[in-house]
C-alpha cells in the first residue's frame, strides 16, 4: 500500500531527527574521548565538533521549515549535512587511527585507558555513521508536498 | 515522477560523496602506515632504485644471494648456535649422552607445546616452525623414536586449543591458551587419561629414557608476580602438584628420567637438583624455530653441552633483596594530581644496591664465611629454609639453602682442567693480561668457558662513604675451540681493570680503587672462584665454607694507594663525576628528600640483616620531583638565533658524498645547514617501522624492524641481493630471520665469537637480505631478579657477560652495515608499569651495574681474545654502537629520553657516543618530553606521528616562533641532524646508492584498492551531483 503524505512526512522528519540526535551523541562521543581519559591533555582538533555543529543547525531548520522549503533548498541542505557529517567522521577516525594503530600493530604496548578510548570511539563513529544513512533516507523519502 | 527521479539521483550523490571521503580518507591513512599495510598484506609499495648503478656503490654485501641460500643459512647458523647454549646441571651416572636411536617417551604438556621462544617481540617464526620443526618433528628427524601413545595424548589436548599466539609483530608459534604467566600450564595424571584411556601403554616400549620438558613463557609486556601458585614456596617459577605428578611418574616407570628446562626466568629447580631419581637436568631456554635440532643434537652427545647460566639459580626466587620493592605496588601517593598524559604511576626504590643476582647471595656467603657480624643473622621473610620455602621467624642465612645453581654453573659430557698460567697488572692500573689453558681431561670433545673473577677489597673507608663491594665479580670470559680429548688450548685474555673499579658518589664523586689486595681467580663458576679466592685468603669448610677452594687458581696482588685519579676521565677526556646523585636528574631518590620526606636506606653488606631493603611504599611526589615527573620542564626561550642558519641550498653535497665519513669531517656543516627544523622534525617524529626521508639532503628515508631476534614483519618475498630481488623470493614467502635461540640462551654460550658472527648472520643479514638498515636490537637490558617476563629477550644479570655479548653482536651487526638501536638505555627492569615507572637507585649501582653493562657495547669493549691475535679481525671493534633506544621508563623522576644525566652528561660526553638516539614507542607525546629530549641528544621519536604541542607545529605559530628562537634549543638540533646523519652515512642506509638513488613507488594491491575506489566514487559522485542539478528535457519542457 502506497504511503500516505502525512506517514510519508513523518518519516522524513524521524528520519532527520535520527540524524541530528545520531549526530549530536557523536561529536559529544568526539569531545569526551578528547578531553578525557587516555587522550587527556592533548590538543584538541575541534573541526569535526564545528562541521557537526552546521550540520546540526541545518537538520534543524529541515525539520522545523522543511516542509515549507523549495525541493531544491531541502536537496541542497541535505546533500550540505551530507558532506559535513562525512567530513567530520572522517577527521574524527583520523584523529584516532593512531589508537587503532597502537592496538593493532602494537598488541603488547597499550595501556587499557587506550583501548577504552578507542572503543568508545568507534560507538561515535557508528553515530556518526548512522546519522549520515539517516540523512540519506530523509532525502530518499522527501518533503512530499 | 522528475522529482522522484532527482531524489534518487540525489540520493545517490549523496552516497558517492560519502564512499569518496571514505576512500580519500582510507588512502591518506594507509600511506602513512604503508610500512605496517606492506607487512599484514605481503606487499611491497616502494623500493630504492638507482639509475645508473656500480659495484664500488655497494659496500657491505650479503652472504645470501638467493632467498634458498638465506633460508638456509638462517637455519643452519641458528642450529650451530643452539648447540653451544643449552646448559647441562645435572648428569648422574652419564645419564646422557642418550642413544641416537633411543627410543624415548616425552611427558610434560611442554614437551608436545614448548616455548619456542618470546612472544611479544622477538618471536621465533611460526612458519619455520609449522612446517616440519615442531619439537617432536625435530627429534624423530634426529633418529629418536618417540612414544606415539603420549604424542597422541597431547595431541589429543591440543587440538582443543587456539594455536598461534598474541604478539608484537608476528604470530608466535605457541597455543593462546598456553601464554598466560599466572597459572602454571600441565595436565594430570587424570587429565591426561581423559585424553587418551591409553596413555601409559607404551611406556614399556619406549623407555630408554623419560624426558620430561618443564618451562614457562615469556616475552615482551609478559609480568610474573610472586606467590598465589601451587608449588613448594607458592610462587610461579617453583613445580606445580601437576608437573610434580608428572616427574613421579615418570621416576616410577622409567630408570632415566631427564628434565629439559624450558624458560628464560629463572626456575626453582631444588627438588630436582636433590632428586636422586632425576639423572639429568638439562637447560634449553627458548631454542628457537630450528632449536630442537640443536636440543637432540646435545641429548644424542653428537656436540656436547657447554653453556652456563648466565643468572643465579636461587631456590626461592622471590626472597632476595630486589623483589623488597618490585612490581605495580607502589603507586605515586598523589598518582592522580597529575594528567594521564603525563604517564606518571609508580616508583620503584632499587634499595638493594649493587646487590643483584648473584652479587648478593655471594657476597653474603663470603661474609658469612669471614664471620662478618649481621651476615649469618637473618629476619623472618629475608632467608630460605632447606625446603626452599620463605622462613617465618628469625634465624639463619646459610648459602646452601639460597643457592640452587650458581652464577657460570654448567656441566660437560668431559671433564676440563683449567690453570691460570700468568698474570701481568699493566703499571698504569688499565689492564692486565692473564693467560689460561684448558686441557680436555676427558674422553669426548668439548669446549669449555675460561671465567675470569676479581675481588676487591671492602674497606673502612668504604663503610664510611656509602662504596658497596661485591665479594666476586666477573671481569672477561673467553671460550676455548672444540678441545678433542688430551688436547689443550692456551687463551691470553686482555683484561679491562677499568670494571674493577668502584664508583664512590659520596666523597670522591668519581670512580676509585683503594690500596688493598686484589684477587683474579678462575673457577667452574662464580662459587667456585669464590671458594678459590677463599682458599687463598686462608678459609676451608670449618669457616663454613660449601667446599674447600683451590689456591692456586687464584692470582693476588696489591695495590699500596687510594687512588681516586686513574678511572676519574674517560677517555674520550671528560671528567667523570656525578650526574646521578644530587640535582633534577638524580636517579637517588635520596635527592629528592625535602619533596618526599622519605630516606632510602641502601642495603650495606656492613650490616646485611639490619640494612637488608624494606619496601618503600606511600610516597608523595611534590616540589621539584613533582615537576620534573611532569617531563615539561624546559621553557623555551625567545632570543636572537640569527648565528644559526638552516635549509641552506648553496651546496651541492648530499648524504651520498658522506660515505662512512667520520664524525669530524668539516663537510658536515654544509650538509646539516641544508635541513630545516621543520624538516628536522618532520623527520624526527616519525620513526616507526618507515624512517622518514630528509630530502634536502638526499636521504629518501628507509624501512627499520624491530628486534633482536631478526625481522619481525619482513620476510623473504621481499629478500633481494644487491637490489635485485631474489628470483626464487615468492617459494620462500614468509620464511624469515627470527629463527635463532633467545638473546638469553646466547649469552649462556659464553662465547663472544658467537654473538660476533650472530649479530652478522641474524642482524646483518636482516638488514642487507631484506632491505632493513635499521635494527631496533640487541636487547641488553639487566636481569635485576627472575619477574621480568621480557628477560629472554635480554642477556644475564651480570654486566660483563651481558656487556661484552651486546658488543659483539652489535660489532658482528655493524660489519654488515646494521645501525643497530640497542635496547633499551635503561633500567627496564621490569615490564609491570614499564612505560612511566620511576626507577630510583645510587649512581654506584646505575654506573657498576646497567651502564657499565651497556658501556661495553657504545665503546667497542670486549673484543674476544681470538680476534686480538687475529691480523684479518684488526679492523673490528673499532667503532662502537651507532644507535640506542631510550626505554619506557623513567630515569629517576625523568622520562629516559630527557634525562641530561643519562643521555648527555654520560652517554654523549663520557662514552663519546656520537650515533642515532630514538625512543621507544612514545611519539611525540608528553610521555617523552619531546623538547627535553631533542636538548639531551634524542634523535627521533618512534611513533607515528601527530605531535599534539603548538612548539612542534610548522609555521609561523609554530616552529618559527619557539623552537627556532631558543638558542640552546637549536644548538642541540644542529648536533641532532648530525648525530642522525653520521650513523646515518655509516649503515646499509647508503649500501647501494648514489646521486641517481630516488625511491619507486609501487603499485601494491591495497595501494590500486583505495586509488580504484577513490576513482570510481568521485565519478559517481561528479555524475550524480550533476545529473541531479542540472533540469532534465521534461523539467526543461514543463518550464
Amino acid at each position: 500500500m502506497k504511503e500516505t503524505k502525512v506517514t510519508a512526512k513523518k518519516g522524513y522528519v524521524i528520519a532527520l531527527l535520527v540524524a541530528l540526535v545520531a549526530a549530536l551523541v557523536g561529536a559529544g562521543i568526539y569531545a569526551y574521548t578528547s578531553l578525557t581519559g587516555y587522550l587527556a591533555g592533548r590538543v584538541v582538533d575541534w573541526m569535526p565538533v564545528l562541521f557537526t555543529a552546521v550540520a546540526a543547525v541545518l537538520l534543524l531548520v529541515l525539520i522545523i521549515a522543511g516542509q515549507n522549503m523549495k525541493d531544491n533548498a531541502v536537496g541542497i541542505c541535505t546533500f550540505v549535512i551530507n558532506v559535513l557529517l562525512a567530513v567530520a567522521i572522517c577527521l574524527f577516525a583520523m584523529a584516532r587511527i593512531e589508537l587503532a594503530a597502537d592496538i593493532y600493530f602494537i598488541p603488547v604496548n597499550y595501556p587499557q585507558g587506550e583501548a577504552t578510548a578507542f572503543y568508545i570511539s568507534v560507538v561515535g563513529l557508528v553515530c556518526y555513521l548512522a546519522a549520515i544513512i539517516s540523512n540519506v533516507v530523509a532525502s530518499a523519502k522527501g518533503t512530499d508536498k | 515522477m522528475a522529482k522522484q527521479s532527482k531524489r534518487v539521483l540525489r540520493v545517490l550523490a549523496m552516497v558517492s560523496s560519502f564512499g569518496l571521503a571514505a576512500a580519500l580518507t582510507t588512502g591518506v591513512v594507509m600511506e602513512q602506515y604503508q610500512a605496517p599495510l606492506d607487512a599484514f598484506f605481503d606487499t611491497l609499495s616502494y623500493r630504492v632504485v638507482s639509475e645508473k648503478t656500480d659495484e664500488a656503490d655497494w659496500i657491505w654485501e650479503s652472504n645470501f644471494k638467493s632467498a634458498k641460500e638465506a633460508y638456509e643459512g638462517w637455519r643452519d647458523f641458528a642450529i650451530k648456535e643452539s648447540h653451544e647454549t643449552f646448559a647441562l646441571l645435572k648428569n648422574e651416572n652419564s645419564a646422557l649422552p642418550i642413544s641416537k636411536t633411543a627410543k624415548v617417551t616425552l611427558l610434560g604438556l611442554r614437551s608436545y607445546a614448548p616455548v619456542y621462544g618470546n612472544s611479544g617481540g622477538s618471536i621465533a617464526d611460526k612458519k619455520t616452525v609449522e612446517n616440519g620443526n615442531r619439537i617432536y618433528e625435530a627429534f624423530a628427524k634426529r633418529g629418536f623414536q618417540l612414544n606415539p601413545s603420549m604424542l597422541k595424548t597431547y595431541e589429543n589436548y591440543c587440538n582443543t586449543l587456539t594455536w598461534g599466539g598474541k604478539g608484537f609483530g608476528a604470530t608466535p608459534p605457541e597455543y593462546k591458551e598456553l601464554a598466560g604467566t599466572d597459572e602454571i600450564y600441565e595436565l594430570s595424571q587424570q587429565e591426561l587419561a581423559q585424553y587418551n584411556a591409553e596413555y601409559a601403554k607404551d611406556f614399556a616400549e619406549y623407555n630408554d629414557a623419560a624426558i620430561v620438558v618443564v618451562g614457562r613463557p615469556g616475552g615482551e609486556s609478559k609480568n610474573y608476580v610472586p606467590g598465589g601458585q601451587d608449588t613448594t614456596t607458592g610462587n610461579v617459577f617453583g613445580l606445580s602438584t601437576e608437573e610434580k605428578e608428572i616427574i613421579a611418574m615418570a621416576k616410577e616407570n622409567f630408570d632415566k628420567v631427564i628434565v629439559l628446562v624450558n624458560s628464560v626466568c629463572q626456575m626453582e629447580l631444588g627438588e630436582i637438583a636433590n632428586d636422586p631419581a632425576i639423572d639429568s637436568i638439562l637447560w634449553i631456554g627458548y631454542p628457537g624455530a630450528h632449536g630442537f635440532y640443536g636440543v637432540a643434537d646435545v641429548l644424542n652427545g653428537t656436540v656436547a653441552p657447554s653453556a652456563y647460566l648466565g643468572d643465579i639459580y636461587a631456590a626461592n626466587t622471590a626472597v632476595n633483596p630486589a623483589m623488597m620493592n618490585f612490581g605495580a605496588e607502589t603507586p605515586w601517593a598523589n598518582v592522580d594530581s597529575f594528567a594521564k598524559a603525563e604517564n606518571v604511576n609508580s616508583y620503584l626504590v632499587q634499595a638493594e644496591g649493587i646487590y643483584t643476582g648473584y652479587r648478593y647471595y655471594e657476597t653474603r656467603y663470603a661474609d658469612v664465611v669471614a664471620g662478618v657480624a649481621g651476615a649469618k643473622t637473618a629476619k623472618a621473610g629475608t632467608y630460605v629454609n632447606a625446603d626452599g620455602t620463605m622462613a617465618t621467624v628469625d634465624g639463619e642465612w646459610n648459602y646452601a639453602n639460597e643457592v640452587t645453581y650458581p652464577f657460570g654453573y654448567g656441566l660437560s659430557y668431559t671433564t676440563f682442567e683449567q690453570t691460570l698460567d700468568n698474570v701481568a697488572i699493566k703499571g698504569d692500573k688499565k689492564t692486565a693480561e692473564v693467560t689460561v689453558t684448558v686441557k680436555n681431561t676427558g674422553k669426548v670433545a668439548g669446549k669449555s668457558a675460561i671465567q675470569l673473577y676479581a675481588q676487591t677489597p671492602y674497606t673502612e673507608y668504604d663503610k664510611q662513604n656509602n662504596v658497596e663491594k661485591a665479594a666476586i665479580q666477573l671481569m672477561d670470559y673467553e671460550k676455548t675451540v672444540t678441545l678433542e680429548a688430551g688436547k689443550s688450548q692456551t687463551i691470553t685474555m686482555n683484561v679491562d681493570l677499568a670494571n674493577l673499579a668502584s664508583y664512590d658518589y659520596t666523597n670522591a664523586k668519581t670512580y676509585i680503587v683503594e690500596a688493598g689486595d686484589y684477587y683474579f681467580a678462575i673457577g667452574a663458576n662464580s662459587h667456585d672462584a669464590l671458594n678459590n679466592i677463599l682458599a687463598a685468603q686462608g678459609k676451608t669448610t670449618a669457616n663454613g665454607m660449601t667446599a674447600n677452594g683451590d689456591s692456586s687458581k687464584t692470582y693476588k696482588w696489591t695495590w699500596n694507594d687510594f687512588d681516586a685519579k686513574t678511572f676519574s676521565v674517560a677517555e674520550t677526556g671528560v671528567t667523570i663525576t656525578n650526574h646521578l646523585t644530587e640535582g633534577e636528574f638524580a636517579m637517588d631518590l635520596n635527592a629528592f628528600k625535602a619533596d618526599t620526606g622519605v630516606t632510602v636506606e641502601y642495603l650495606t653488606r656492613s650490616n646485611w640483616n639490619g640494612s637488608y631493603p624494606k619496601k618503600y611504599d606511600g610516597i608523595t611526589a611534590s616540589g621539584t620531583l613533582e615537576k620534573m615527573l611532569r617531563n615539561d620542564f624546559y621553557e623555551l626561550k625567545n632570543e636572537d638565533t640569527s648565528e644559526y642558519t638552516w635549509g641552506e641550498s648553496d651546496s651541492e653535497l648530499t648524504l651520498n658524498d658522506m660515505k662512512l665519513a667520520e664524525f669530524d669531517d668539516p663537510r658536515w656543516d654544509e650538509v646539516i645547514a641544508k635541513v630545516t627544523v621543520e624538516e628536522f622534525l618532520a623527520f624526527a617524529g616519525n620513526a616507526f617501522h618507515k624512517i622518514a626521508p630528509l630530502e634536502s639532503v638526499g636521504y629518501m628515508g628507509n624501512n627499520a624492524d624491530d628486534g633482536p631476534g631478526g625481522s619481525d614483519t619482513h620476510y623473504l618475498q621481499e629478500g633481494s641481493y644487491k637490489g635485485t630481488p631474489y628470483a626464487d623470493a615468492e617459494e620462500y614467502t614468509g620464511y624469515g630471520s627470527r629463527v635463532a635461540p633467545s638473546p638469553q640462551n646466547l649469552a649462556y654460550s659464553f662465547n663472544k665469537e658467537l654473538a660476533y658472527e650472530n649479530g652478522q648472520i641474524i642482524l646483518g643479514e636482516s638488514t642487507l637480505v631484506l632491505g632493513l638498515p635499521i635494527m631496533i636490537g640487541p636487547g641488553a637490558n639487566l636481569h635485576r631478579h627472575a619477574y621480568n617476563g621480557r628477560g629472554g629477550e635480554y642477556y644475564s644479570e651480570d654486566p660483563i657477560l651481558s656487556g661484552y655479548t651486546c658488543s659483539a653482536v652489535v660489532q658482528g651487526a655493524q660489519s654488515k652495515g646494521c645501525l643497530v638501536n640497542i635496547k633499551h638505555i635503561g633500567f627496564n627492569d621490569q615490564e609491570i608499569n614499564r612505560s612511566g615507572i620511576a626507577v630510583f637507585m645510587t649512581e654506584q649501582k646505575a654506573r657498576e651495574m646497567e651502564l657499565r653493562n651497556l658501556q661495553q657495547a657504545f665503546v667497542a669493549n670486549g673484543k674476544p681474545a681470538s680476534f686480538v691475535a687475529d691480523e684479518t679481525k684488526a679492523d673490528t671493534y673499532q667503532i662502537g654502537a651507532l644507535g640506542v633506544m631510550s626505554s619506557y621508563n623513567r630515569h629517576g623522576a625523568v622520562a629516559a629520553s630527557a634525562n641530561k644525566g643519562t643521555m648527555q652528561d654520560i652517554l654523549r660526553d663520557e662514552w663519546g657516543f656520537k650515533g642515532y638516539n630514538v625512543t621507544d614507542f612514545t611519539g611525540v607525546s608528553l610521555k617523552a618530553a619531546p623538547k627535553e629530549s631533542l636538548l639531551y641528544g634524542t634523535t627521533a621519536f618512534c611513533g607515528f606521528g601527530s605531535p599534539s604541542f603548538d612548539y612542534w607545529k610548522k609555521g609561523a605559530e609554530g616552529i618559527e616562533q619557539t623552537l627556532s628562537k631558543d638558542k640552546a634549543l637549536c644548538a642541540a638540533l644542529k648536533q641532532d641532524i648530525h648525530y642522525v646523519l653520521y650513523a646515518l652515512a655509516n649503515s646499509a642506509a647508503i649500501n647501494g646508492t648514489n646521486n641517481s638513488t630516488h625511491i619507486e613507488q609501487l603499485w601494491s594491491t591495497w595501494r590500486i584498492g583505495y586509488t580504484a575506489a577513490i576513482g570510481v566514487t568521485g565519478l559517481m559522485t561528479l555524475v550524480f551531483t550533476v545529473a541531479a542539478v542540472i533540469p532534465s528535457k521534461k523539467e526543461k519542457e514543463a518550464k
